[in-house]
């Protein structure tokens, strides 16, 4: 296989969508998460001289994208902390060994929906992982960046009818593997 | 005219109407088709269910939000091409 390149002229493009959606399931915010996928590209461009080439540039996105997340998290505890004038707000043994556990929830758990909701998302974006490389990005670029046809034909250099045999064993997948996560 | 379809033809059909991209004519040979054939039937609704899935849990960032995205990663390209 061919050493894979960085091209962060196309990111925005290929990849925004994506990564806000992966963001939203797990901040639930539109403009944090809008955020936190800006400083990705920007942390990834300043680092791009560590990327070995040896990972897909999604994948290598993503664990950036993990970290700022993280970031975040801990910058609202920190917040959080220095309001409560030092008041001890966890034990070593509390429920909830990650930090986002320890952030106050802001959503109203109540709601049915909310969680379905992000559930939902979030096993469309866990299924789009269990795929085979090719086909989850030739979908995602099709499905969640909104590319044309014509678009990605041109990018990996395969015939319309190439793209819509990806597509169907993409969709077959996706059914399959999503078929537990909907009622 | 309708033409007799096999199951693959159906199944691109319906991936393609999943997009848009479906004309009139295949869409009817498509329908003339699931008369037939459960399997197809089976996928349709499937195929449906997964494209209202992602449509109403998968968001889109606006243009403008994009386009910001693109300034800032321009501008920092420009600062470390001109270090």
């Amino acid at each position: 296989m061919s050493e894979i390149k960085l091209d962060p002229n196309k990111w925005v493009k290929r990849y925004a969508n994506y990564l806000y959606n992966y963001t939203i399931v797990r901040v639930n915010d539109h403009e944090v998460a809008q955020d936190i996928v800006s400083e990705t590209f920007l942390a990834a461009l300043r680092s791009k001289d560590n990327f070995q080439g040896k990972s897909a540039e999604r994948t290598w996105l993503v664990a950036i994208l993990k970290h700022k997340i993280i970031d975040h998290y801990r910058r609202k505890n920190s917040i959080k902390g220095s309001a409560e004038v030092r008041v001890d707000w966890y034990d070593e043994d509390q429920e909830g060994d990650w930090l986002e556990q320890r952030v106050e929830d802001e959503r109203n758990l109540t709601i049915d929906e909310t969680i379905e909701n992000q559930e939902l998302g979030a096993a469309i974006l866990e299924c789009l992982d269990t795929l085979d490389e090719k086909h989850a990005e030739i979908f995602r670029l099709r499905t969640i960046e909104n590319y044309e046809t014509e678009a990605i034909c041109n990018e990996f250099n395969i015939t319309p009818s190439n793209l819509w045999v990806i597509v169907h064993r993409a969709r077959t997948a996706m059914v399959k593997c999503l078929e537990k996560n909907w009622i | 005219m309708l033409r007799i379809i096999k199951c693959d033809s159906a199944c691109t059909i319906c991936d393609k109407a999943q997009y848009n991209e479906a004309s009139f004519r295949d869409k009817l040979c498509l329908a003339l088709h699931l008369v037939f054939c459960k399997t197809c039937r089976d996928y349709v609704r499937n195929n449906r269910k997964l494209t209202q899935h992602v449509d109403s849990k998968m968001k889109r960032l606006n243009a403008e939000a994009k386009a910001k995205m693109q300034q800032d990663i321009d501008s920092e390209l420009n600062k470390s091409t001109n270090m």
